[in-house]
């Protein structure tokens, strides 16, 4: 049961309902309360405002029977509202068995997935439906929050131990995920999409068979995006890496001063090992695709990128070699 | 020749710097915290403009997090937690229990000058490249990552904890010791209770805070390990420390405006509050319970499942006082003769403020609202609106 009205994100995993039917009650709880006490010091303002300059009040100094019913009715209320969040929390901290285990790490500012046949994401998390799912959460810096709204599910990774979090997603789709606690300058950028996926797809999607078909250039473009290339590789070179516009059979410059013809090889052993040779001016910080991309997927990403060879080459943030030397 | 009081006795900046007189010494707080609300203030007033727009309008992503992060330190260190004791405070506690002056009245004096050794640290680390920690200093991104000017603003916070000591500690024995002949206990007038229940507080809690942000800093400084993983310390065990006394803050922030409400609203109804001992009970059991709430703040660090249950049990409980004072402050407009004045409308207002301030937030369901907007709503709500709107009663106390 959702509101019609705009109140809070979509439901979609299993504990949405019941933390939405939680704040329900707290909220009606609080509106009623709110609405009493306004609306009693709203009368009484009126109704006792001073009409002779000498008027004085009536000395009421208490009622005992008034304290107790308004100490014990609201102890009443909180122990509900206490008892309530304490049975969605205790099942919210205790995954069921047999869930499906997802890595998940946290660092300035990305988050890499990584699903149980060794398949690793970027800033994408893939899920099936109707599956108990349990992230195991770390972080490799500073403290971090993974927060799915859409699952109303959120939990701290923490350096130096592991956290989990489990939920079950119950409807097909793709939801935001934030980062949900202050880690440092792009903090508001670190996020990403769950997509959530019936279990028929999630299993093609695992074993990669998914965008190896058609046009290898498509195929390669859709990679490229599915493999987050792009969060780093951003045409217009403002991005951690360099702009592959222009890249194919063009001089890279790399960081020990030497340079390289970027061909086909080049381009796979960036992909495998990309520590392999850094371009000049940029950090080692590109993950390894290793065991991630079947030959032909690598083919495909080769494919659109030479297709880049016409795109402009961005002034700053290519790693191409300048033609003339620079002072 | 005109009536010698505690303005015209003596002129000078010497007469004012070097006073001992509380009264004084409660203006020249004042002047102080005036000046960081400000300071405070310009910081959240870029944070709206750079708001306007989707994108952020005014300032880079780093620049952004030092204000929002200077704007926390100056408000609720600087501001938030000094302001109602130490001017309000300073000036009415020994009026109201008939002392002539608070039982300490140099340490008062020194209190005031801690606070501005405090500031000045602080207002260095702003000068010297700014904070972009938060205010919360959560390690190890306070102690070991942040690129920022980290180390004077905790020395400057650790210094400044030393004027809450002392002022809390001054209130305490003032108020044992110091009030006339046949004021007992259960005559004082409610806003003393609330300064004392705020001034267990204020002892109890603050060297929690100091040590802690000085472990941090020594942690920044000299690489330690005390919440460094990477050298065997715990970032969370930073977040105990840290929030033992910042939870218990909240209350050294808000009980001091309950005590003035619960001093306007009898006073311009003209009739004697509602429920005077559950009032001052509730204080005290607001300052007690609030010692044993603080990893509320921590439900989504992994605790275990029955500290958080402990904790959340807890944190309904300590809500049961505070709503037995809007009760009794409603029940004292009954049959009152209730003036329009700006006091009253403002301490009415602070119910208002205070009630919605709940829901506005969480409303209990905090796992939801850990560290992020819904906190900062309610904070900005509780103290931006409610407290704040408690200054303008500065304004009377010169016709005392």
């Amino acid at each position: 049961m959702q509101s019609q009205l705009p109140l809070s994100p979509e439901q979609a995993s299993n504990f949405a309902p019941h933390v939405d039917g939680l704040m329900a009650f707290i909220t009606l709880i609080s509106l009623f309360f709110g609405v009493v006490i306004t609306a009693a010091i709203v009368i009484f303002f009126f109704k006792y405002h001073r009409k002779e300059v000498n008027d004085v009040g009536v000395p009421i100094h208490g009622d005992m029977r008034l304290e107790a019913a308004w100490l014990i009715i609201p102890l009443v209320l909180a122990m509900a509202m206490f008892g309530w969040g304490a049975v969605i929390y205790v099942d919210y901290r205790h995954a069921p068995p047999d869930t499906l285990d997802i890595y998940v790490i946290g660092k300035q500012w990305m988050w890499k997935a990584q699903q149980p046949n060794g398949l690793k994401e970027i800033n994408e998390l893939h899920v099936p439906v109707g599956r108990d799912v349990r992230l195991i959460l770390a972080s490799e810096d500073v403290i971090h929050d993974f927060f799915v709204p859409a699952f109303r599910v959120k939990m701290d990774v923490v350096p130096g131990h592991y956290n989990t979090m489990w939920f079950r997603p119950t409807k097909p789709g793709r939801y935001h995920f934030f980062c949900s606690q202050y880690c440092g300058t792009n903090h508001a950028l670190m996020g990403g999409w769950v997509t959530v996926m019936e279990p028929a797809d999630y299993a093609a999607w695992l074993s990669g068979t998914s965008g190896a078909e058609g046009n290898p250039v498509v195929a390669g473009e859709k990679l490229f995006a599915e493999k987050a290339c792009s969060t780093c590789h951003l045409g217009a070179g403002l991005g951690r890496a360099p702009s592959l516009n222009g890249v194919y059979g063009a001089k890279i410059l790399l960081a020990d001063g030497s340079t390289v013809t970027a061909d086909e090889a080049y381009i796979r052993e960036s992909i495998l090992q990309p520590n392999a040779k850094i371009v000049a001016g940029y950090q080692p910080v590109m993950p390894t695709f290793q065991g991630q991309l079947t030959e032909e997927q690598i083919l495909a990403l080769t494919a659109y990128i030479k297709s880049l060879q016409s795109q402009p080459v961005p002034a700053k943030g290519s790693g191409i070699a300048p033609a003339t030397e620079k002072k | 020749m005109p009536r010698e009081d505690y303005l015209n006795a003596k002129y000078g900046l010497g007469s004012w710097l070097l006073t001992t007189d509380h009264k004084r010494i409660a203006l020249l707080y004042l002047g102080s915290v005036t000046v960081f609300f400000f300071i405070g203030g310009i910081f959240a007033t870029l944070i709206r403009i750079h708001l306007l727009t989707p994108s952020g309008y005014l300032v880079t992503p780093e620049t952004y997090n030092k204000l929002f992060t200077m704007h926390g330190v100056a408000m609720i260190f600087f501001f938030l937690i000094p302001s109602i004791p130490a001017v309000l405070g300073n000036f009415l506690i020994p009026l109201m229990i008939g002392a002539k002056d608070l039982a300490f009245p140099k340490i008062n004096l020194l209190s005031w000058y801690i606070y501005l050794v405090g500031g000045c640290f602080v207002l260095y680390s702003f000068g010297t490249g700014g904070l972009d920690t938060g205010w919360t200093f959560y390690t190890p991104l306070s102690s070991v990552y942040s690129n920022s000017a980290v180390t004077p603003a905790v020395i400057g916070i650790f210094i400044n904890g030393f004027s809450s000591i002392l002022t809390g500690l001054n209130f305490i024995v003032t108020i044992h010791t110091m009030r006339a002949p046949g004021m007992t206990w259960f005559r004082l007038p409610l806003f003393v209770w609330a300064h004392y229940a705020t001034s267990l507080v204020m002892v109890l809690g603050t060297p929690v805070i100091a040590i802690t942000l000085l472990l941090a800093g020594l942690e920044r400084m000299f690489h330690l390990g005390f919440f460094n993983p990477a050298l065997g310390g715990d970032p969370i065990l930073f977040q105990h420390l840290f929030w033992f006394y910042s939870h218990p803050a909240v209350y050294i922030m808000v009980l001091p405006a309950m005590g003035v409400v619960s001093e306007i609203i009898p006073t311009f109804a003209r009739k004697p509050i509602f429920g005077y001992s559950f009032i001052a009970g509730s204080s005290i059991a607001i300052a007690v319970i609030g010692f044993l709430v603080w990893a509320h703040h921590m439900f989504v660090t992994g605790e275990s499942t029955y500290a958080a249950l402990t904790f959340s049990f807890l944190s309904y409980l300590v809500a049961i006082p505070s709503a037995v004072k809007v009760f009794n402050w409603t029940s004292t407009l009954y049959k009152g003769s209730i003036s329009w004045d700006t006091p009253m409308i403002y301490a009415l207002g602070f119910i208002g403020l205070f009630l919605i301030s709940g829901p506005h937030s969480d409303g209990g369901a905090d796992h939801q609202r850990q560290e992020n907007d819904g906190v900062d709503s309610w904070r900005n709500n509780m103290f931006g609106h409610a407290c704040l709107s408690q200054t303008p009663l500065v304004v009377p106390v010169n016709q005392i």
